[in-house]
């Protein structure tokens, strides 16, 4: 896969793998905290963290009353915006090479693919629905949109965290090591996920 | 010239305040295995306006210390500061400063 930053597109993802996209799918599913308090507690946190006296309690319940319904439009409207652009990722009629495996390329390129996209529309309409295993596939992320991905993609790395314990360590190796038949799958997603994060914040996050 | 006036001693009255509103609060990020050090950074130059040199060496407090004071003030203020932070999933709370 690799990701673009085109002046007049956004941020263009190319060469997505099948279970790449698949795995992007399920950004919403991970980000449900639902069932696991402590990923509920981490995602919508209290103000205080040891409530001392009755202000502090009061604040907490301000909180819980004017504070987490924002928070909570605002969380979903993430996920949506991050829904509605992968219903519109397109397949690709040529995988990228596959050599070609690093994420970030270039900044502020002024490409332009049109005359790719055309020919790739022409020779889709014969092939089969159901995408081939070596299918790969082109999203699109609008500028505006970049910090809603990125967002959703903290809530699902967020929740996923304490959902599955992951083993605090920055040591990859040992960190295999520790992981379980349970929590491997759902950790490798996560990783996934901070590897699109970090390219979102190279390629397309800046201070407003 | 102003003419003179009479002072009149000013009645006493004592009151029982609750001084705990005007007491500085301060705005604490605390360290999580999530977040980005970059994103961390970046948040922390938009919410509160600091430059970048005084971002990342809040960021890297937070890092290598778990947690570092990024903000002290008023209440209302700082409620402000941590629902935006939390808005970012920052890992934030506030406090009385005593």
């Amino acid at each position: 896969m690799k990701m673009r930053r085109i002046i007049s597109k956004g941020l263009v993802l190319s060469g997505i793998p099948a279970a790449q996209l698949r795995m992007l799918e399920q950004v919403a599913l991970h980000a449900d905290p639902s069932g696991s308090p402590a990923a509920s507690e981490r995602l919508y946190q209290s103000p205080v963290k040891q409530p001392q006296n009755v202000t502090d309690e009061e604040l907490i319940e301000d909180w819980q009353e004017f504070v987490m319904p924002d928070l909570r439009h605002e969380f979903t409207r993430q996920l949506d915006c991050v829904a509605n652009d992968l219903s519109q990722a397109q397949p690709e009629s040529t995988p990228s090479p596959p050599h070609d495996d690093s994420l970030r390329e270039g900044e502020d390129g002024d490409e332009d693919e049109g005359e790719d996209a055309d020919a790739d529309e022409d020779e889709d309409e014969d092939e089969d629905e159901a995408p081939s295993p070596a299918a790969t596939y082109e999203l699109i992320i609008p500028f505006d949109h970049i910090e809603s991905w990125y967002g959703a993609l903290n809530q699902a790395r967020l929740v996923m965290q304490e959902r599955y314990e992951f083993p605090e360590t920055e040591n990859l190796a040992a960190m295999v090591g520790l992981l379980t038949s349970k929590n491997l799958k759902p950790y490798l997603t996560s990783r996934f996920y901070m590897e699109i994060q970090g390219a979102l914040l190279d390629l397309g996050m800046d201070v407003a | 010239m102003h003419a003179a006036t009479k002072t009149r001693e000013r009645p006493s009255v004592e009151t029982d305040v609750d001084d705990s509103l005007d007491r500085p609060w301060t705005v604490t990020v605390y360290n999580d295995p999530i977040n980005l050090m970059g994103y961390v950074t970046l948040i922390i130059m938009r919410v509160f306006g600091y430059a970048r040199e005084k971002a990342e060496q809040m960021m890297l407090d937070v890092h290598q210390k778990g947690k570092c004071i990024v903000w002290s003030g008023t209440r209302e203020k700082a409620e402000l500061y941590v629902q935006q932070l939390h808005g970012y999933h920052l890992n934030a709370a506030m406090a009385r400063d005593d």
